[in-house]
């Protein structure tokens, strides 16, 4: 993170207003400009480095296209375009095969790429530690985790690496996915490895310290509803994301209602009232960070008050019969919002 | 603070201490008495396994609290009794370093990760300003301080480590093998560092550590823990490099015991000192390099880049069969790198690589057939059978050998460890069943990156001993090593790179001598072309100095 980066929290809210067009439809010209803003937001605020180690990202969510695409076409029978016919007898995959299911593929293939774009452009901006100094003290502990298990994916993709490389010098070749087992296993085994020893290095530099020698037994009860709730708010989170990319909208926000209920029981509950309560660096909050947060917020709010007032702005509908997609030209403006942090100056100092 | 020395009473005590890991058929420790004096610079020795680093996790409550078990006797940290107070509470008091310094720092910036266990322990903000930039200056890391950990080398990340320990103005340092993993020069800046707290601040310092030349000279009392010398014993340095098995003792100071010297230098200083009078300055001439076989590895003005930057250029090399290659240089200079060129794991930009007569610009590692046995650095990274006989069997089937497998077993010493998961094995057994693993294939080019990395100084003889035996059979070995004792044991050749150029290559008498960081203890007490305590008793034997 270097001294002239816009705030993590601000970088947070771009990512989500970014993500927000992108999960509420599948317009291609709607995607396509998202996708444009991003790479143009990426090349802006990345260093050439730091874009070429995220390329695993890349192939993965190339490869998830591809099968998405694949699937699309052998599973959905509709839409007024064959292009050929699998045998009516073969299950699940027997029936015409068109263009409107490969169109649509390609779309969503085309969002589920933008969308993993947007996440690791924001990953390599944001800062675990900001966040965590970002949130309510009762809540750090499972902030800290959750960084060092972030820290921890790029280890375990090293890891894979060697393994297979050590594997293949020893004559194993791999073929099917049944030829990934020897992978497996030694990950598995370096992975929870490495996880008893960042374990026993935060046990020893004290993390949670404070709170657990303020924890007394008439505490602990209350202290369990507290990890209770916890847990019950990180899931239903967790859950809302998942409806919000499956677009189960109302389920996303019922889970989401029930996840910020769960956290904020836990915060009143939580018996850890001085963990982290001092802290060693301050965050400056500075005039390019309101206007990046305000511009991405006003963004998002619109694209969502769109969606309800012309849902077909946002959508595109393939079946039954293919049509070219709507370009909203108002819409196209208002998403121009996004493009704010290309322009935000490097506040030198804030920290 | 650091520095306050409590007159009488020691800073820990450890009475009849027995524990037992989980499910583990003997105890790890077994009735460990040993007193810490406030201010002192204690050693633990003894071979893997023999629980040196159950004994160090003692003091700051990890055994028992983190890792369970049965737990007797009781040990007491600055008046504590550490099976009642857990590691996070003894934080405070004590601080401990592991060996890995990847693994041990949590955050994404150093001055983070200096305050990280201050802010956990509640520590206001300015005595936690005024500790992050006292330990800054201190470790001389100052222009670190905004970088990301994951940036820096071995050694600035165990300086970090040992920063965001003092920060906390411990009363007890604790460091498990922190040089193991590191480079000469990380390993010194890290000695100097723990020298220097335990000179300067009076901070008391208990360090485990494999390599005795690097230590001995500043300890103060020596803990060995058993089969260093048939038994547990604590001493002055002194007293335990006259009871210690030769093998464990640096080079100076088996070459002392050797002469019979009543009290054996334990550092080069001394060593000068001790050995002022001997004189077998009579040098004789570079030995002639052994005449190698066929070239099993030929090298012409390799060029390759990784994330865009150049890490070899211009590198031409050849092996031949029976020779054994140590590949030194600092870290990053390019060894692993090579290593795996040949083993064509590595995309060539510029020049030929051949390795076992196939050119390796067309070819991957699975067109060599089986004539290449790769051990990296993770030697755990080659098992996924659950039971080692079944590793040896796969890599016999995979190759098409006809191998007996017993016998290869036997040869590495690994025939009661037949049935055992290879996960389950101890260290030095994990890296002897990597070997036996690859070399049930029967390879004509052995790589080795780093075999070394924690082993004890018996499993290195045995080693050695090993390579020494396998080099005999034809076998081209290639090992990538920092450890410079080993090289000059047993390599037959020496290729130093420096910046992925090949800066010399020679015979070891010809690369190793006159070299400020890469001389061996000998070489820096008698100079010349001595390198190994053999030489100077083959020397004084060929004099008549002794008999």
């Amino acid at each position: 993170m270097t001294a002239d980066a816009l705030d993590s929290r601000c970088w947070l809210a771009w990512g989500l207003a970014a993500m927000t067009p992108v999960l509420l439809g599948r317009n291609p010209w709607v995607l396509l400009e998202v996708m444009i803003i991003v790479v143009v937001v990426r090349v802006v605020w990345l260093p050439r480095a730091n874009q070429r180690g995220m390329g695993w990202f890349l192939r993965i969510a190339a490869v998830f296209t591809i099968v998405g695409v694949h699937f699309n076409v052998l599973t959905v029978h509709a839409g007024d375009r064959p292009f050929g016919s699998l045998p009516n007898a073969w299950p699940v995959i027997g029936g015409d095969l068109t263009w409107n299911a490969l169109l649509y593929g390609v779309v969503s293939g085309f969002a589920l790429f933008t969308l993993v774009l947007i996440g690791i452009t924001v990953s390599s901006q944001i800062s675990w530690l900001d966040l965590v100094y970002s949130l309510p003290a009762r809540l750090a502990p499972i902030a800290v985790t959750g960084s060092v298990a972030w820290a921890f994916l790029p280890q375990t993709a090293i890891a894979w690496q060697q393994i297979r490389e050590a594997q293949t010098m020893r004559g194993h070749s791999f073929r099917t996915v049944r030829d990934f087992v020897p992978i497996v296993v030694p990950l598995l085994a370096g992975g929870l490895e490495r996880s008893l020893v960042i374990a026993e290095t935060l046990e020893s530099r004290g993390f949670g310290a404070s709170g657990q020698s303020r924890l007394r037994d008439e505490r602990r009860t209350r202290s369990l509803f507290a990890d209770l709730g916890m847990i019950i708010g990180l899931v239903a989170i967790a859950a809302a994301a998942y409806c919000a990319a499956v677009g189960l909208l109302r389920w996303a926000l019922v889970s989401f209602g029930v996840g910020i209920l769960g956290l904020f029981t836990a915060s009143r509950l939580a018996a850890t009232q001085k963990v982290m309560g001092a802290r060693y660096r301050t965050i400056r909050w500075s005039s390019a960070d309101t206007i990046v947060t305000v511009s991405s917020a006003v963004g998002a709010l619109f694209v969502m008050g769109w969606n309800i007032v012309r849902p077909e702005s946002l959508g595109y509908r393939v079946y039954p019969d293919l049509a070219a997609p709507q370009a909203d030209i108002v819409l196209m403006l208002a998403l121009g919002l996004l493009l704010v942090p290309a322009f935000a100056p490097g506040g030198e100092g804030r920290r | 603070m650091t520095g306050t020395r409590q007159a009488q009473a020691p800073l820990a005590e450890f009475v009849e201490v027995a524990y037992r890991y989980p499910d583990a058929a003997s105890n790890a420790l077994e009735g460990e008495n040993w007193l810490i004096e406030p201010g002192s610079f204690s050693l633990v020795v003894g071979r893997s396994g023999s629980g040196k680093s159950s004994l160090l996790r003692c003091l700051n409550g990890l055994v028992p609290h983190f890792s369970g078990g049965a737990f007797g006797g009781s040990v007491r940290v600055d008046g504590i009794n550490t099976r009642v107070v857990g590691p996070r509470e003894l934080s405070r008091a004590v601080a401990f370093i592991f060996q890995d310094p990847e693994s041990q720092l949590v955050t994404d910036r150093v001055d983070d990760e200096l305050a990280f266990g201050l802010e956990q322990h509640g520590i206001d903000r300015v005595t936690m300003a005024k500790r992050v930039e006292e330990s800054l200056d201190y470790l001389g890391i100052e222009q670190l301080r905004h970088r990301r950990p994951s940036e820096l080398s071995g050694g600035e990340r165990q300086r970090v480590a040992i920063a965001a320990a003092l920060a906390m103005h411990p009363k007890l340092f604790v460091l498990d093998e922190p040089t193991s993993q590191l480079d000469p020069w990380g390993a010194e800046d890290v000695i100097s560092v723990l020298t220097r707290m335990n000179d300067d601040l009076g901070m008391t310092v208990v360090v485990a550590e494999h390599r005795l030349e690097r230590l001995l000279g500043s300890a103060d009392l020596v803990k060995a823990m058993g089969h260093c010398s048939g038994e547990s014993f604590t001493g002055t340095p002194e007293e335990a490099v006259l009871r210690f098995d030769p093998v464990a003792l640096p080079p100076v100071t088996r070459l002392g015991r050797a002469l019979g010297v009543l009290a054996p230098p334990l550092s080069v200083k001394e060593g000068r000192a001790a050995f002022r009078d001997l004189s077998i300055n009579e040098e004789s001439g570079d030995p002639p390099m052994d005449s190698a076989g066929d070239a099993v590895v030929s090298m012409t003005g390799v060029r390759v880049e990784l994330g865009g930057q150049t890490i070899l250029s211009g590198m031409s090399l050849n092996v031949g069969e029976g020779e054994l290659v140590a590949l030194m240089g600092r870290n990053g200079s390019g060894k692993t790198t090579l290593l795996r060129t040949v083993a064509g794991l590595q995309q060539v930009e510029e020049g030929g690589v051949t390795t076992c007569g196939v050119d390796m610009r067309m070819s991957g590692p699975a067109d060599l057939d089986g004539a290449v046995g790769y051990v990296p650095q993770q030697a755990t990274t080659l098992f996924f059978k659950e039971r080692l006989i079944d590793e040896l069997a796969f890599t016999a089937e995979a190759r098409g050998t006809s191998a007996d497998i017993h016998d290869v077993l036997r040869q590495f010493e690994l025939e009661g460890k037949a049935a055992s998961h290879p996960l389950d094995l101890s260290c030095g057994e994990r890296e002897r069943a990597a070997l036996a693993t690859v070399m049930v294939g029967r390879p004509r080019l052995l790589l080795l990156d780093e075999p070394t990395r924690g082993m004890d100084a018996w499993k290195k003889a045995d080693l050695a001993a090993h390579l020494e035996w396998l080099r005999t059979q034809g076998v081209a070995i290639m090992l990538a090593t920092h450890d410079v004792e080993l090289v000059a044991q047993c390599a037959t050749r020496v290729v130093m790179l420096g910046n992925g150029r090949v800066i010399a290559d020679g015979c070891p008498r010809a690369v190793l001598t006159d070299s400020l960081t890469y001389a061996t203890q000998i070489n820096k007490v008698f100079g010349g072309r001595w390198l190994t305590v053999e030489d100077v008793m083959n020397r004084l034997r060929e004099i008549g100095a002794v008999s």
